[in-house]
């Protein structure tokens, strides 16, 4: 019981057609449970992937398969409090986020 | 959050990233989502007050434009459809979302359908290029 969001792919479809993510390292922010995480990270260098609400953090580090694990790391922030060092990554999404 | 949020928030975030890095900002966009039972459309939900965070968001992203920080570059709109098992699901689902509400008659076209019950989304996809 429950629902499927996205059931037809499209935002992922609609994502890889404005970039490619061959080689990026992303930050993503609001991951919320990691709903997007998981399904553009392989098409990546990396992802650091920052969220607020520490039980929806844990729920995202929980559902990432371990072929990802190496790929996506998470921190417990808020974008208004982002600390990255400058210029070290190659592109931000903003997930339904801010 | 309020547009001076936004607008702090995406000013670390293009410190964080690359000379020529990529801004990408994915949010429901208007018109208000649709409720559909078996493939038929049982009317729109109330989303008057999450439209107006959503509104705040894009005029935080719009400061940061005129701030001259990034530039857009691509836009796209598509459909996200989110599929309930139940009528009852759906219906509990958005009581429980931010700013959004589906009115009776809605609630019970819905629920007086057969599957597969969903809610069709408005998304705004849109690409900007750190300056």
């Amino acid at each position: 019981m429950g629902s499927i969001k996205d059931i037809h792919g499209a935002e992922l479809q609609a994502l890889t057609s404005v970039i490619d993510f061959t080689g990026l390292r992303v930050l993503e922010v609001g991951a919320g449970e990691g709903r997007m995480t998981t399904r553009y990270a392989d098409l990546t260098k990396s992802v650091v992937a920052i969220e607020p609400d520490a039980e929806s953090l844990a729920t995202a580090q929980s559902l990432v398969p371990p072929e990802l694990e190496e790929r996506i790391s998470f921190r417990l922030v808020d974008a208004a409090e982002l600390d990255e060092p400058a210029e070290s990554f190659d592109a931000a999404f903003l997930s339904w986020s801010l | 959050m309020e547009p001076e949020g936004v607008v702090n928030a995406l000013s670390r975030i293009h410190k964080a990233l690359k000379k020529e890095g990529v801004l990408l900002d994915l949010h429901p966009a208007k018109p208000f989502a649709t409720v559909e039972g078996a493939g038929v459309r049982s009317g729109a939900l109330d989303e008057s007050d999450f439209m107006q965070i959503v509104a705040a968001t894009e005029a935080g992203l719009n400061e940061t434009l005129r701030l001259g920080l990034f530039a857009l570059k691509k836009r796209r709109t598509f459909d996200v459809v989110e599929r309930f098992d139940t009528a009852d699901e759906l219906v509990d689902a958005v009581a429980g979302w931010v700013g959004v509400s589906i009115p009776n008659r809605v609630a019970e076209r819905v629920r007086a359908s057969a599957p597969p019950f969903d809610i069709r989304e408005r998304v705004l996809l849109q690409r900007f290029q750190v300056l």
